[in-house]
């Protein structure tokens, strides 16, 4: 699903490359683990595979397009079609409902505009699964960090995308509600087939994952296959 | 982006950031009701001014002369008269709908009258004007025509104490012979006439104020070849005149009759050849568009435009107008910057929402479109604002002037022009200049990727 081959990635300003040369293939399928220290270059490889950051070199494939030849229209149609991204700090819109954050997608063209009706009861059937039934008019202020995680995991999970990118999600959490999300991620792995890639410092989701990647100084150090 | 989710976002967003740009829109409609009524009263005194004061969709063209200062007085030189085939060369001009020739008596007049009016008799000294009745047939209707045209009167003989049939008058009644049956001349007087009287002259000689429409109908006797000034030498022809409305067409001062009578008059009593030339016509244009043509053909033609207050008033108006848009634009533009920075402001607090909003799904098409058409619901709202205030504005200010003025010649009863036309300018404009206020900030909001936008957030 994912070839990426000689990804290097400098931030504008900085001398040093984030990125240096990273080749790397997942399957469809897969639910890949990567770790490593901070700022070794997880989170800015989640970025460029999710199409959020555009400006690397190198050649990344999803599903056989190439992201970085993508022009801006695709790409945004790429990250609403076939991504879903869970950034660490949750990222929901407070003066939104819990259902309108989960359904934001649709607004800009998800679901083809299927209808509010039809895009209430999509976005209320996934904060079900993830736990969060009945919480459809709620505001994220009034949620605790679990929840608020659980509904940006539902907001990915809208449009029925093919990859899931979890940035650190469990950062900002403690170990029980972490274990919740991780609990949560496996079911949906199992069930949804998705491929998912996590970057994580989480012991714990390193353990769930299939495949096992440590970034060290902007290279694919090490690679711990089928950990599982 | 879908269009419902265009406009939930707009609502949202709006709604939540309504202080922000309300303020950004208090100056967009102050600036749309200042511009709207502004203009709208220089439209109106321009209607008043060109279609009434100076109509120039009619101009008056004269043989072009020469006048050589001779101490007090002056040489004229060159022809002072148009001919017949001149009116057919301007007839031809492209853009004029019509030419009417005028025709200045050139013989003096004595009026004498107005007892059954003002109680008292007066005498004054006659100027008068020939025009062609079909100029103001709009004004005042058959009233107004040649008396010789109707032979039903003409010939009866009559003498000093018989009288005529259907209001005629006996004209040239003698002991030596008999006169002739003729209706009397219908006559045009300008308004401001009568305003003049009404005004300074009855104050002046202690006279009753008079309603002008009670006059039409009003005889005079007028003694054509007579003259208080000096004795003429010529043959005195006695006639009568009847008022048969009021037409701006009309002679400012003195009386306006029927060309063909005139040109009879002239012809009867006038130095030699003084009825075969016009002294000037009145060029009627198609539309208002074609008159600069028709000015420069005309002057081609070797006649000229002498209507020196049209051109004044036309270019006074032009320049006020001009310059109070470009006031009102320049208000407008300082209120685009402002919205400028609101949008600014707005694009910086909501810099996580958009890099949501992007990774969601966003293009950047997508949030330049929504900013956007924020700006134009926001200048849509704050124009029709503006709208309404000028309405209100030019409502209680047209109420103030056409009730708390003096009545003065050509007042109108209203000040002010709000065409539809105006209030789609405004509109457009309060939107555009919101839609380009907005239009850098949105620009700018779409530059960082998704990515740098969220990290630093």
């Amino acid at each position: 699903m994912i070839r990426i081959n000689g990804l290097c990635k400098r931030y504008p300003g900085s001398e040093v490359d984030v990125l240096k040369g990273i080749d790397l293939e997942i399957a469809a399928g897969d639910f890949v683990s990567l770790v490593g220290r901070s700022g070794c270059g997880k989170t800015t490889l989640l970025n460029i595979v999710g199409g959020l950051d555009f400006d690397f070199e190198g050649r990344v494939e999803v599903d056989g397009r190439d992201i970085g030849s993508l022009a801006d229209r695709d790409l945004a149609r790429y990250r609403r079609d076939t991504v879903g991204f869970v950034f660490q700090a949750y990222h929901l819109l407070d003066h939104l409902s819990c259902a309108e954050n989960v359904a934001l997608a649709a607004r800009f063209g998800a679901g083809g505009g299927s209808g509010a009706k039809r895009e209430r009861a999509r976005a209320e059937e996934v904060l079900e699964s993830v736990g969060l039934a009945g919480a459809a008019d709620r505001r994220p202020t009034r949620l605790s960090g679990g929840e608020r995680q659980r509904v940006a995991v539902a907001r990915a999970l809208f449009n029925r995308p093919r990859l899931l990118l979890l940035d650190e999600p469990t950062g900002n959490l403690d170990t029980a509600t972490g274990g919740e999300i991780l609990d949560l991620l496996s079911t949906l792995h199992s069930e949804m087939a998705l491929t998912i890639l996590a970057a994580t410092h989480d012991g714990a989701i390193e353990a769930v994952g299939r495949r096992l990647l440590r970034i060290s100084d902007g290279r694919l150090a090490e690679r711990l296959e089928d950990v599982r | 982006m879908t269009a419902r989710g265009l406009w939930r976002s707009v609502r949202d967003d709006l709604g939540r950031h309504w202080r922000h740009v309300g303020a950004g829109a208090l100056g967009i409609a102050v600036s749309i009701a200042a511009l709207v009524f502004f203009l709208a009263l220089g439209l109106g005194v321009r209607t008043v001014l060109l279609g009434e004061v100076f109509p120039v969709d009619r101009i008056e063209v004269f043989p072009r002369s020469t006048d050589l200062n001779l101490l007090a007085l002056k040489l004229e030189l060159g022809k002072d008269t148009i001919d017949d085939a001149m009116v057919g060369k301007l007839e031809a001009i492209d853009g004029v709908a019509a030419v009417y020739p005028k025709m200045r008596l050139l013989a003096p007049a004595l009026a004498t009258g107005g007892e059954s009016l003002i109680g008292t008799g007066m005498q004054t000294e006659l100027v008068a004007d020939g025009i062609d009745p079909a100029l103001v047939a709009d004004d005042v209707g058959a009233a107004f025509h040649d008396p010789l045209v109707d032979r039903s009167v003409i010939g009866l003989a009559c003498g000093e104490n018989s009288t005529c049939p259907g209001g005629a008058i006996c004209v040239g009644a003698s002991v030596f012979g008999p006169g002739e049956c003729r209706e009397a001349i219908p006559v045009i007087v300008s308004e401001h006439m009568v305003e003049l009287y009404n005004g300074a002259f009855r104050r002046a000689y202690r006279l009753p104020k008079v309603n002008p429409q009670a006059l039409i109908g009003l005889g005079i006797d007028v003694s054509f070849g007579a003259s208080s000034l000096r004795p003429s030498g010529r043959r005195v022809a006695r006639d009568r005149v009847v008022l048969a409305g009021f037409s701006d067409a009309a002679i400012p001062l003195g009386i306006t009759m029927p060309l063909g009578f005139v040109r009879r008059l002239n012809r009867e009593l006038g130095p030699d050849g003084a009825g075969d030339g016009y002294h000037s016509a009145v060029v009627e244009s198609a539309s208002r568009n074609a008159v600069a043509g028709i000015v420069t053909a005309s002057e081609h033609l070797g006649l000229e435009v002498r209507d020196g207050g049209a051109r004044r008033a036309s270019f006074f108006m032009t320049v006020a107008l001009a310059a109070v848009s470009l006031i009102g634009i320049v208000i407008l533009a300082v209120s685009a910057l402002h919205v400028m920075h609101v949008f600014a402001l707005l694009v910086m607090i909501r810099r996580r929402e958009i890099g949501v909003m992007r990774a969601v799904g966003a293009s950047r098409a997508d949030v330049r479109l929504l900013l956007m058409t924020e700006a134009a619901v926001v200048g849509f709202a704050a124009g029709l604002c503006g709208l309404i205030g000028a309405a209100v504005l030019v409502r209680a200010a047209d109420r103030a002037l056409t009730s708390g003025l003096p009545d003065f010649p050509f007042k109108p009863e209203s000040f002010f022009a709000f065409d539809p036309w105006l209030a789609a300018a405004a509109l457009t404009l309060a939107v555009a200049s919101c839609v380009l206020g907005a239009l850098a900030p949105s620009l700018r909001a779409t530059g960082p990727d998704p990515a740098e936008v969220l990290s630093s957030t």
